[in-house]
């Protein structure tokens, strides 16, 4: 399976070429475009159990697609929800992402939603996204994706962190001083340890608080 | 302090690296990953006589009600991270102690520990178009930080020069203005969708985005369910 990642980091867009027989699998709804020659079949991969939990809890879809070639260089693309950056990694074990950050991956990789304990409540809800196996994992963020190699602790504020590796834990922290908690906006998460997290330069909650005030008000004649 | 404009592409960011004993200000909320020995405070002062007036005035701004301050003890460098909100640039623009920078109210994103910010309310001539006309002042010595929604035009004004209020970024307070309409009159000024201008007249360097948010807001609250 070849690849390739164009107009990164502002409006990434990934390009597959299958051989033939080769499969990739994405979320549903993230295909963009493609090659005649290949066969789409649309699954819960791992069973029903596991589609309800991506789709109800992780954001992600209930099913995923599965795309096979029939023939030798067949080309898929596919786009993520917002824009910003893709990134590609050989996966060989476990992952953690954030939800709706999962794009891509090669057969032999594995997506699942996992229950984070209620110090996972305000970051992107309840749930995170569990990628294991090996193979080809792409995940997508809103803006930049930055690589932080975390040696000690480092600190993310809540809905910036994309992904990190299993040898990271993280617990939720407040900033310092107490009133800041009133103001809601220095929630962070606290990862330790020795390992890498992918860092979002956007956040999709702080744009929508942005736009917020610009809703139109209820009349009050109803 | 050595701060690196991440600055692949349109969702850039800056990386301030400071020493033991340095700090740094920003809007709250606008930090988005820092090393743990970062101390984060929340204030509403910045160097100068602070107080929470200052607060209420910098709500007043366009900003949030409180500044972030960061600052490193313990002998080791640390690192903060600061992003706005929209997509688009970073700039870092360098207060010399001699002559202030004014930023409009959403622009401000950080400033060096010994840079004051104080608020400058510009009338409520604003209140026509429903576009607020408040400024940050900078002054001191230090790194200051601006962000812009899209791409920024520096223009260097020896003269006169017009800026739509919701284009500007920030200025050289060696120049002079006045805030006003932009056609002949205020109903002319309404209709043709420009809002309110600032005159510029003097030598100096201005700011302007490519975008306005509040076009961009406008564009985009209808097509949303309606708040109470």
């Amino acid at each position: 399976m070849l690849h390739r990642i164009d107009h990164t980091p502002s409006y990434s867009l990934l390009e597959v070429t299958l051989d033939s027989g080769e499969t990739v699998v994405s979320d549903a709804g993230a295909m963009a475009w493609m090659d005649p020659g290949i066969d789409v079949k649309t699954t819960t991969r791992g069973g029903i159990l596991k589609g309800l939990k991506r789709a109800f809890l992780s954001g992600e879809s209930f099913f995923q697609n599965t795309y096979t070639a029939r023939r030798s260089g067949a080309r898929i693309g596919f786009a993520p929800g917002p824009a910003g950056d893709i990134r590609h990694l050989p996966l060989r074990g476990e992952l953690f992402l954030q939800k709706g950050a999962y794009l891509a991956s090669s057969e032999g990789v594995q997506c699942d939603a996992k229950f984070d304990g209620l110090r996972g409540f305000f970051n992107e809800g309840l749930f995170i996204l569990r990628v294991t196996g090996s193979g080809d994992l792409f995940f997508n963020s809103f803006g930049d994706i930055q690589e932080v190699e975390v040696s000690g602790e480092y600190v993310v504020d809540n809905g910036y962190a994309v992904a990190w590796e299993p040898s990271l834990s993280y617990r939720l922290s407040k900033a310092r001083k107490i009133r800041s908690f009133l103001f809601s906006d220095q929630i962070l998460l606290r990862f330790s340890g020795r390992g890498r997290v992918w860092v979002q330069s956007r956040s999709p909650h702080a744009l929508a608080s942005w736009v917020y005030p610009f809703r139109p008000r209820k009349k009050n004649n109803s | 302090m050595q701060i690196d404009i991440l600055s692949r592409g349109a969702f850039r960011s800056a990386l301030v690296r400071l020493s033991d004993g340095e700090s740094f200000i920003s809007e709250s909320g606008a930090m988005y990953r820092a090393s743990s020995n970062v101390d984060i405070d929340v204030t509403t002062r910045t160097k100068g006589k602070g107080s929470f007036l200052r607060g209420v005035k910098r709500l007043l701004g366009g900003e949030s009600f409180f500044l972030s301050k960061y600052s490193v003890t313990g002998g080791a460098a640390g690192e903060v991270g600061l992003a706005p909100t929209l997509p688009g640039e970073v700039h870092r623009i360098e207060l010399d102690g001699a002559s202030e920078w004014i930023t409009a109210g959403g622009s401000y994103l950080g400033s060096g520990g010994d840079v004051e910010i104080d608020t400058q309310f510009q009338g409520v001539k604003g209140f026509f178009t429903g576009e607020s006309v408040f400024f940050l002042v900078a002054r001191g010595r230090g790194p200051l930080l601006v962000s812009a929604f899209g791409t920024v035009r520096e223009i260097e004004v020896d003269g006169e020069l017009t800026v739509d209020t919701s284009h500007l970024v920030a200025y050289e307070g060696s120049l002079h203005y006045r805030v006003g309409k932009i056609a002949g009159s205020w109903v002319q000024s309404f209709l043709s969708g420009e809002g309110l201008a600032i005159h510029f007249t003097g030598r100096g360097r201005v700011y302007v985005q490519s975008h306005a948010p509040n076009e961009f807001g406008r564009r985009l609250g209808p097509l949303l369910p309606q708040r109470n």
